[in-house]
């Protein structure tokens, strides 16, 4: 990062190289779409690259990253000023690659049962408020610690607590449903 | 330990964020209520359900699409003062200072002759630093001045104004 202050664009390259996946992942569970999430990838990395020279080493590297990209998306949503649109074709069909390239494929049945649990999940994530959301993904996807969000998101552990006690209940409510039969 | 503080803390519980000892108790208080076991589990599974949802990668690379938005720099800048050790420099820094000198010089000779009043009576300047340094160190640099405007100015008037 002291190399990408400096304006070293190898190392701001190898920087993107490394982040780009998560990255990109992250904003498209938040915004459902990949293009959007694309764009908004390369602004997160373009406002890196900019405030680099700002970032200061006592700060843990992810979690500062983490806070532009939840900023970033945040903007973004409140922007449109609507709720995100969810891309659940999209999803389905990314479902249906990894069942495709899975070793030993399931029963037709067990299949649809399983994407059926994985729409359920995708819309129940997409109904719940938004800062909610980016700390499911933060704490689920990016394996981000409850300090960690809390720093990323700018609000304290008990709000984190709160915020993930909430999603966690009503993910339930919304999965009993789909609950796979035995 | 009771069931409501157990439905409070079973999220943290869950990601493992509660302390030792706290974990502990919750873990021995589901071990012993049958309901707050029954809700744990259904949490619990629930919150497994999110990692299968299918991860996001970008369908190419990003880096050419990041690479044309960044801000053009301007050549100059890399550019970085020369070292004041090195004798290119030290040897411009003795042409320019000799140029102003030089100029400052010339500028006092100037002065040493006046100028003509509007009535065509000659006005003699007095004795200024420069003729002084001149009779002091003949052939100076100072004299060569004094020399060199005063031919000049021979050549636009046709009179000696000193």
């Amino acid at each position: 990062m002291t190399l990408v202050g400096r304006g070293d664009v190898a190392a701001f390259r190898a920087l993107v190289d490394r982040y780009q996946n998560r990255l990109v992942n992250v904003l498209y569970q938040v915004v459902g779409d990949q293009s959007e999430a694309e764009d908004l990838a390369q602004d997160v990395f373009l406002k890196v690259y900019k405030a680099a020279g700002r970032y200061r080493a006592e700060a843990r590297f992810s979690t500062w990253f983490y806070r532009i990209a939840t900023n970033t998306a945040l903007n973004a949503l409140k922007a449109k000023r609507r709720r995100p649109t969810v891309s659940l074709d999209e999803m389905e069909e990314q479902g249906r690659s990894v069942n495709a390239l899975s070793a030993t494929p399931d029963p037709p049945d067990r299949v649809l049962q399983r994407a059926e649990v994985v729409r359920a999940v995708q819309r129940a994530l997409h109904q719940i408020p938004e800062r909610q959301r980016m700390a499911v993904i933060l704490h689920r996807f990016e394996g981000l610690s409850y300090q960690e969000i809390a720093e990323a998101l700018r609000v304290s552990i008990d709000a984190v607590d709160a915020m993930l006690r909430r999603a966690k209940a009503s993910l339930r409510d919304a999965l009993v449903l789909h609950r796979p039969r035995p | 330990m009771d069931c409501q503080h157990v439905t409070d803390r079973m999220s943290a519980f869950l990601d493992r964020e509660l302390p030792n000892q706290e974990h502990v108790e919750i873990r021995r208080h589901l071990d012993a209520c049958p309901r707050c076991a029954a809700d744990c589990e259904s949490l619990s599974r629930a919150w497994e359900q999110v990692s299968a949802v299918p991860r996001a990668a970008p369908r190419t690379d990003l880096w050419p699409r990041i690479e044309a938005r960044l801000p053009r720099t301007s050549r100059w800048a890399d550019w970085k003062w020369p070292a004041w050790s090195d004798v290119r420099v030290q040897a411009a820094a003795v042409v320019i200072a000799g140029l102003l000198i030089g100029g400052w010089l010339e500028g006092l000779a100037v002065g040493v002759r006046g100028s003509p009043s509007r009535a065509g009576v000659e006005v003699r300047s007095e004795p200024t630093d420069v003729q002084a340094f001149s009779d002091v160190f003949p052939g100076s640099l100072a004299e060569t001045v004094l020399k060199a405007t005063s031919a000049r100015e021979i050549s636009r008037s046709g009179k000696v104004t000193r």
